[in-house]
């Protein structure tokens, strides 16, 4: 179908518009202001440091439905045994190789499955496609969105493994994940979102969650994704009061990698955890952008990001935390540290606090630098070589943030990923 | 607090509004190479500095006025503004009497001690009035030592081969919007020039003060120190009650060349507007130093007036082993509002930098710090530690921070910390049972949370800017 609107961008064959669908004109709204903006510059603020112009320089087609072979196109796939699996290869949800037995107060599936869910009514309700290009490009592109529901009470002991894999292909392809999750009042629920693929390809994946009132969320989302990807992604999540919403974003893979996470606190004393853990070796980006909306008085967040940069590996962080002027009580701590490994390595890093309240207790740090001298000498003191003590000391510096999420098998497989990357790390010379 | 409390602190008066009656010899106003030419003229200046102030000229019609700091107000009209602006009775220099009687009650009413305290406070008073140097102190003295004290217009002419080796050497005249309006109408200022190896023996200082109507004010300071020199420079202002908003857009030069130092203390208590926001100075200044080898710069500020505030007094540290410093306390009251901060960029190695930034917002204020911390790759084992404090009094105020730390070489340590805190009941409450009055209690914590500043300031400046914090804080019971 045509499209009314004259495109500037090379993403105009990627648009699927579909009259019939619940979601055109979302779908056409953002595919407007998509095209009124494009591909954002370095002189956009946002995007200051990361800049897309070797990205904007590819031609993507839409993947094309293939056979799968069953790899998840990751060294290190992250296999969580009892979790619910589901499936989704080259931008299509495969129910062949996603778990069947879905336990009671759970809805997951794809729309087609799951169309009749009550929850569907909120899809592409909080998503400000006019703040995020990228998340607009999602919404006038995804294929089929994926649900996960969990009733009000329900408490879902098994994670809930949403798996995302992009195969190899010929062509560079896109794909554009979309997920909603709504967690009902006091419904429990732990999930893991994992993206991972093999070649050249990009993905723009968009998870809108919400967590209704004493609800609680975890959320991991591990972004494992190919050397040679482009990976810009976007989480929006609302929480109502008394809700907890643990958010572990984690980033190790992809040429250019960038999250954004906001996160508007509608309802007074919620908790919020934001831990991120990212690396960026060889030519890597990674980008961390994260929002917290302090909308409502009470509530208290947590935010900690560590970033590991090698390589001419360039890391960007951005955190803005807005405590809006009704949020009295608010208690809002951010911690941003990255360690510099290598000459050609940079970092980025900008943590924000903007205030109204007065009645508040907001902190943030942010510190860059390298291994402490003293750790590195209290380590060989006891006869570990140099290049071993840093490759320690720099797994321990991360694993601090690995250590918060609480799905075992994730949490050691990160682990494992951490440090075989560090011990390839060149050792510093000693001052 | 109670609103009734923050109500009386929002309605506070400025405490230095008056004008003084002199009358001035005014260009009309407007913008063009022709007033450039006429103020060029004016000032006797040679040919390369109307060469100079020309192509910055050119340059502001190629570029845009600035939007990306977070402060609201409404757009400037450069057409609108008086670019010169004179006493129309010159006095000669070599003595006082000579000068205009309004003007000297004028700078008593300032507390300047151009008279017999000018001995007494052992301080080289530079006076700028308006936009012409009328009295120049202490001259002879500082001669002796080789140091040069006068003003930007005397400098160009007595001192042309330094003024043209230094001027735009850190600020170049293409730098930013403001700076280059400066540049090409910039009306009078000071310059510094201490010779290798003197320590100046005197805390040099300068009075701006902005007096005749419409007039906007361009100062531009040069501060050059030689190898090994010492300078302490204050700059202190007040200016009279005005309805309508005057634009400020100075430029300060500094270089300390290798090991020498130069800490310069501002005052700025300029005219906030009233309490709606009506009227106000817009004061948007581009500060900025270049550190050599082994040289250090300390930036402390104490920013208390001007309705808008925009400035990032910085430090290129460009030599090995050199240290920037800045300390800022800047209080936003009423409909203020203050985007204000640092840059520290770090290009030699071994160098340091320290930040710290202590902002109070009551009424509407709203507070800004904006930072960057730049380590280059060559700046080995640079290190820099930032600190921006806040404090809020009334919830309809605000405070922000924007610290950017890009950081370019794995040797460098670089730590940020930012706090926010409210003056809290129980700390009030402690006081009052002790017998102090909730008014001294206030500003005792205030005083105590601006501490690590103050101390900065040289003596003189830091009893003016606790005093100036007390009057500003009156009112505020609790």
């Amino acid at each position: 179908m045509a499209l009314a609107l004259d495109s500037r961008t090379p993403f105009q064959k990627l648009y699927r518009f579909d009259a019939g669908a619940p979601w055109e004109r979302l779908r056409r709204t953002a595919a407007e202001f998509f095209e009124s903006v494009g591909v954002p510059g370095t002189k956009n603020e946002e995007w200051r440091f990361t800049s897309l112009r070797e990205f904007a320089e590819h031609e993507f087609a839409p993947a094309q439905p293939r056979d799968w072979d069953g790899r998840f196109g990751s060294a290190d796939p992250i296999v969580v045994q009892d979790a619910l699996r589901l499936v989704v290869v080259d931008g299509v949800f495969r129910p062949d190789a996603s778990s069947p037995d879905i336990p009671a107060g759970l809805t997951v599936g794809s729309w087609s499955q799951t169309k009749d869910d009550p929850a569907w009514r909120r899809f592409g309700s909080t998503v400000q496609v006019d703040r995020h290009p990228f998340a607009a490009l999602n919404t006038a592109c995804f294929s089929e969105p994926i649900l996960v529901h969990a009733a009000p009470g329900a408490t879902i002991e098994r994670p809930i493994h949403l798996a995302f894999v992009s195969q190899r292909s010929d062509a560079a392809s896109a794909v554009f994940p979309r997920v909603l999750v709504v967690v009902g009042e006091n419904a429990e629920v732990k999930i893991l979102e994992t993206h991972s693929g093999d070649g050249t390809y990009f993905t723009a994946p968009v998870t809108e969650v919400f967590v209704d009132q004493n609800g609680r969320l975890e959320h991991t989302k591990v972004q494992q994704d190919s050397l040679d990807a482009f990976h810009i992604g976007h989480v929006r999540a609302t929480q109502e009061a008394g809700s907890v919403y643990a958010s572990n974003a984690v980033s190790f893979g992809a040429r250019l990698s960038r999250n954004d996470i906001d996160i508007w606190l509608g309802g007074e004393h919620t908790e919020t955890w934001l831990n991120g853990a990212y690396m960026a070796f060889g030519e890597q980006l990674t980008d961390n952008h994260t929002r917290l909306d302090h909308a409502m008085p009470n509530c208290h967040s947590f935010q900690v990001y560590k970033g590991i940069l090698g390589g001419a590996g360039a890391g960007v962080f951005n955190g803005k935390i807005y405590v809006h002027p009704d949020a009295q009580k608010t208690d809002a701590k951010q911690t941003n540290k990255a360690l510099l490994l290598s000459p050609q390595a940079t970092i980025n890093t900008k943590p924000q606090l903007e205030i109204f309240a007065d009645d508040v207790k907001c902190t943030h740090g942010a510190t860059v630098g390298q291994l402490e001298a003293d750790s590195l000498f209290y380590l060989r003191s006891r006869g570990i070589g140099l290049a071993e003590a840093q490759a320690i000391l720099t797994y321990a510096f991360l694993a601090e943030v690995l250590e918060k999420i609480s799905l075992e098998e994730v949490r050691t497989a990160l682990e494992r990923v951490v440090f075989r990357q560090v011990a390839k790390v060149e050792p510093m010379p000693e001052e | 607090m109670s609103n009734e409390i923050l109500e009386q602190f929002a309605n506070r008066e400025y405490k230095w509004g008056f004008v003084s009656d002199v009358e001035s010899e005014s260009l009309p106003p407007g913008l063009n190479e022709e007033v450039v030419r006429i103020i060029s003229e004016k000032k006797g200046e040679p040919e390369w500095m109307l060469e100079w102030r020309l192509r910055a000229l050119r340059h502001l019609a190629r570029m845009q006025e600035p939007t990306w700091h977070n402060v609201r107000y409404a757009p400037v009209d450069l057409q609108s503004i008086v670019y010169y602006s004179a006493p129309k009775r010159r006095p000669k220099l070599n003595s006082l009497e000579e000068a205009d009687p309004e003007l000297l009650r004028t700078f008593e009413k300032l507390g300047i001690p151009l008279e017999e305290q000018k001995i007494l406070a052992g301080v080289a008073v530079d006076a700028v009035f308006d936009s012409v140097s009328v009295a120049t102190t202490f001259k002879e003295k500082l001669a002796s030592l080789g140091i040069v004290f006068c003003s930007m217009s005397e400098a160009i002419r007595e001192h042309p081969d330094l003024v043209r080796q230094y001027l735009g050497s850190v600020v170049p005249y293409s730098d930013n919007y403001y700076a280059t309006l400066n540049s090409a109408v910039f009306s009078d200022g000071s310059f510094v020039y201490v010779p290798k190896g003197v320590r100046c023996p005197m805390e040099l200082s300068t009075y701006f003060r902005i007096n005749a109507e419409n007039t906007g004010q361009f100062e531009r300071t040069l501060i050059v120190a030689d190898e090994g020199a010492y300078v302490s420079y204050l700059e202190g202002c007040t200016a009279p009650m005005r309805d309508e908003n005057q634009l400020h857009a100075a430029v300060v030069e500094l270089v300390a060349l290798d090991g020498a130092t130069i800490k310069y203390s501002t005052v700025q208590n300029w005219y906030p507007g009233d309490k709606d926001g009506n009227g106000g100075i817009y004061n948007f200044v581009t500060k900025r130093g270049r550190a050599m080898r082994d040289a250090k710069i300390t930036w402390t500020q104490v920013e208390t007036g001007s309705a808008i505030t925009w400035k990032y007094p910085s430090v290129i540290l460009q030599g090995d082993n050199s240290v920037g410093e800045f300390y800022s306390v800047a209080l936003t009251a009423n409909r203020q509002q203050a985007d204000t901060g640092t840059k520290m960029v770090h290009i030699g190695k071994n160098t340091k930098s320290t930040i710290v930034s202590k902002g109070i917002s009551a009424g509407f204020g709203q507070n800004t710090y904006r930072g960057l911390v730049r380590v280059n790759p060559g700046a080995d084992y640079a290190r820099n530690y930032s600190q921006c404090d806040s404090m809020l009094m009334g919830d309809k105020c605000g405070a922000h921070t924007f610290p950017y730390i890009d950081v370019r070489n794995p040797t460098a340590i670089v730590e940020h910390e930012a706090s926010t805190s409210k003056i809290g009941e129980d700390q009030i409450f402690y006081c009052n049972q002790r017998g102090i009055s909730t008014e001294d209690a206030v500003n005792m914590i205030v005083s105590g949370f601006c501490k690590e500043v103050f101390r900065e300031l040289p003596m003189e400046f830091a009893v003016e800017a606790q005093r100036l914090l007390g009057v500003s804080l009156e009112g505020s019971v609790g």
